[in-house]
């Protein structure tokens, strides 16, 4: 029941932030760049920054608003909090994977793009899966150092992904065999992601579980 | 009986502590929690409304006795606000009714009203004195039985903090309220507040009814010349001046004074300003 | 009820109250019998410390001037009227100690003191 109160908080802590004006940027960005690129895949890829962003939101306005002190003072346990605050980046994920694909679609229908369906099937999930665990990084690091500290901290898994990215560079035959491997094994793939994404999620959730409660305002 | 009973607080901090903080809030009654600024007056709060984590003990009774008390029913306001700063009074509203099992809207809007705060304005573009004005509208609006105040009327000009003590003493009409009002401001107290518990570095130096704890203390000044034919150990502090000292005794402690001091009339300000004074 | 607090006052406030209480109960503005203010009414209206009325009133009631009804509030005591007596009494001897004093200051005798009240007393003012 607290979890929703949570919810509903965090949604309202932001609604002053979710204009229509914020709404026709978002849209205005993606449209501008998948038309640009002229590939669908920029749609899902754009909107899943900007559910990125949102994740952040009730952070970074809670803490100048104090939101945390007043969830103490609502009598709401700190693990209602966690659980209400993962609940809400969930929901800007799906929300804003659905608003991509749909506008892949627009997309690929405009251009006459084919194949689209089978590329949608295995991007969105994986893309899914890839975003979620950047937020499962970030948000124990929210938790504990609110925000403002938070920020440069949580930058660190871009890092890694930047990292990630040029390591094929370094050593362009062990990647390969790799990717080789992946590309035969398709469901094996599948299947480390989605134990990368339940670890990472159960991690991330006991540690700002921990963190958070231990926090003072 | 008491509403909260602090027992043993202690809490650390790299350059403060709270040390074995103990005192009771009675019910039905004011507590003026006072102390100078960075003595621990909001880290007590704090704890009080377990905002922050500590060591000992804070227990609320409730004067139904087959249940426990409900925190929901403490109204907080504190120097920072809990509000969004992008929120207009809608909003504000909207959030209290998710957040308080209790929350009475139109109570709300009444004293929307009566404090003439505009609905359309946001909580960043309220100054000092409205925002406490609303974060009491808001305590007021949800049936609380306990309101913790920190410092709420520094900032208010002299008109505005009267208006508040007013509301605070309609408030306690009813017999099961229960106010605990911390200030630097002791003006206010002096009206209403029933008892007073008086903090130093982290320390609970008294906690009495405020009669009792005004009587407790003596103020006697002399010239230069006579300061040192004073029973030192009386002593709580000295204030050295030009050409007069003053000083904070213990009123049982010096029940006979030479003709070489003058006694002052003792307020909580003086008490706060010689408390623990060297020179 | 007529209730004037001095702040700066050497008298404590809660004297103030029982004595104010008290005139009035004199005077006959509050009548026998008659519901007075409960304690935390009057701290509201006059903008003192619940405890300071409850010491007033506490006072007043050991004094026999008001009685607690347990469950209907606090009332005027019904006619005393030694209790009135005695008190207005007071008031004289009071008064009569100011006047005293301030004879002494300007050196008025003894006898010429009495020789004056007995006249006016006797009506040789235009008093009432």
């Amino acid at each position: 029941m607290n979890t929703i109160k949570v919810f509903k908080l965090d949604l309202l802590s932001i609604k002053p932030y979710l204009t229509l004006k914020n709404l026709v940027i978002f849209i205005g960005l993606s449209v501008i760049y998948t038309a640009l690129s002229k590939n669908p895949a920029t749609a899902i890829a754009v909107s899943q920054m900007f559910a990125l962003l949102f994740s952040s939101y009730p952070f970074m306005v809670g803490e100048g608003a104090g939101i945390d002190p007043l969830y103490r003072i609502f009598v709401i346990e700190p693990g209602d909090v966690v659980k209400g605050r993962y609940l809400i980046a969930g929901a800007f994920v799906v929300i804003s994977l659905i608003f991509g694909t749909v506008l892949s679609l627009i997309i690929s229908q405009i251009y006459s793009i084919k194949g689209i369906l089978d590329m949608l099937l295995l991007n969105v999930p994986i893309i899914f899966l890839v975003i979620t665990i950047i937020i499962f990084l970030e948000y124990p690091i929210y938790f504990k150092y609110g925000y403002m500290k938070g920020r440069t901290l949580a930058g660190v898994p871009f890092m890694f992904l930047g990292i990630a990215f040029m390591v094929p560079n370094f050593f362009p035959e062990f990647v390969k065999m790799i990717l080789k491997f992946f590309v035969m094994n398709k469901g094996i793939c599948i299947i480390s992601l989605v134990l990368i994404w339940i670890i990472t999620l159960c991690i991330s959730y006991t540690h700002s579980n921990k963190v958070y409660s231990e926090r003072d305002f | 009986m008491n509403r909260v009973e602090i027992k043993n607080l202690n809490k650390k901090y790299s350059n403060f502590s709270l040390k074995n903080v103990t005192f009771s809030i009675p019910n039905g009654y004011v507590t003026g929690f006072i102390g100078k600024n960075g003595m621990g007056k909001t880290t007590t709060i704090k704890s009080i409304i377990s905002l922050n984590h500590y060591d000992g003990s804070v227990i609320f009774s409730n004067t139904n006795l087959h249940e426990n008390f409900d925190n929901q029913k403490i109204g907080v306001i504190m120097d920072d606000s809990f509000l969004a700063k992008d929120w207009d009074i809608t909003l504000v509203n909207k959030a209290m009714k998710v957040g308080y099992d209790n929350w009475n809207e139109e109570l709300f809007y009444s004293y929307l009203i009566r404090f003439s705060i505009n609905k359309k304005m946001k909580v960043k573009e309220l100054s000092r004195g409205m925002k406490i004005k609303l974060m009491l509208a808001i305590a007021l609006s949800h049936r609380a039985e306990l309101l913790v105040l920190d410092e709420p009327t520094s900032g208010l000009d002299p008109s505005m903090r009267e208006e508040f003590c007013e509301i605070i003493s309609e408030y306690m009409e009813d017999e099961n309220h229960t106010v605990l009002f911390s200030t630097h401001i002791t003006q206010d107290l002096e009206s209403i507040a029933d008892y007073i518990v008086f903090i130093d570095e982290g320390k609970i130096i008294l906690s009495l009814e405020k009669d009792e704890f005004l009587e407790y203390f003596k103020i006697l000044k002399c010239d230069l010349e006579h300061q040192n034919t004073i029973n030192e150990s009386a002593v709580l502090g000295k204030k050295i001046n030009q050409h007069s000292v003053e000083f904070l005794v213990r009123a049982d402690d010096m029940k006979a004074v030479s003709n070489k001091f003058i006694e002052d009339k003792v307020s909580i300000d003086r008490i706060m300003v010689l408390y623990g004074r060297k020179k | 009820m007529k209730i004037i607090l001095i702040n700066g006052s050497s008298t404590p406030l809660y004297e103030q109250i029982k004595n104010a209480v008290k005139e009035n109960i004199v005077k006959n503005i509050l009548a026998p019998d008659e519901q007075l203010p409960s304690v935390r009414q009057l701290s509201k209206e006059l903008n003192v410390s619940i405890l300071t009325v409850k010491k007033a009133y506490d006072e007043l009631e050991k004094e026999g001037f008001i009685v607690v009804r347990q469950g209907l509030g606090t009332f005027v005591a019904p006619l005393n009227s030694e209790l009135i007596q005695e008190e207005k009494q007071k008031d004289i001897e009071e008064k009569l100690i100011i006047i005293c004093r301030m004879a002494k200051s300007i050196n008025l005798s003894e006898s010429e003191l009495i020789d004056l009240i007995r006249y006016i007393y006797e009506g040789g003012t235009n008093n009432e």
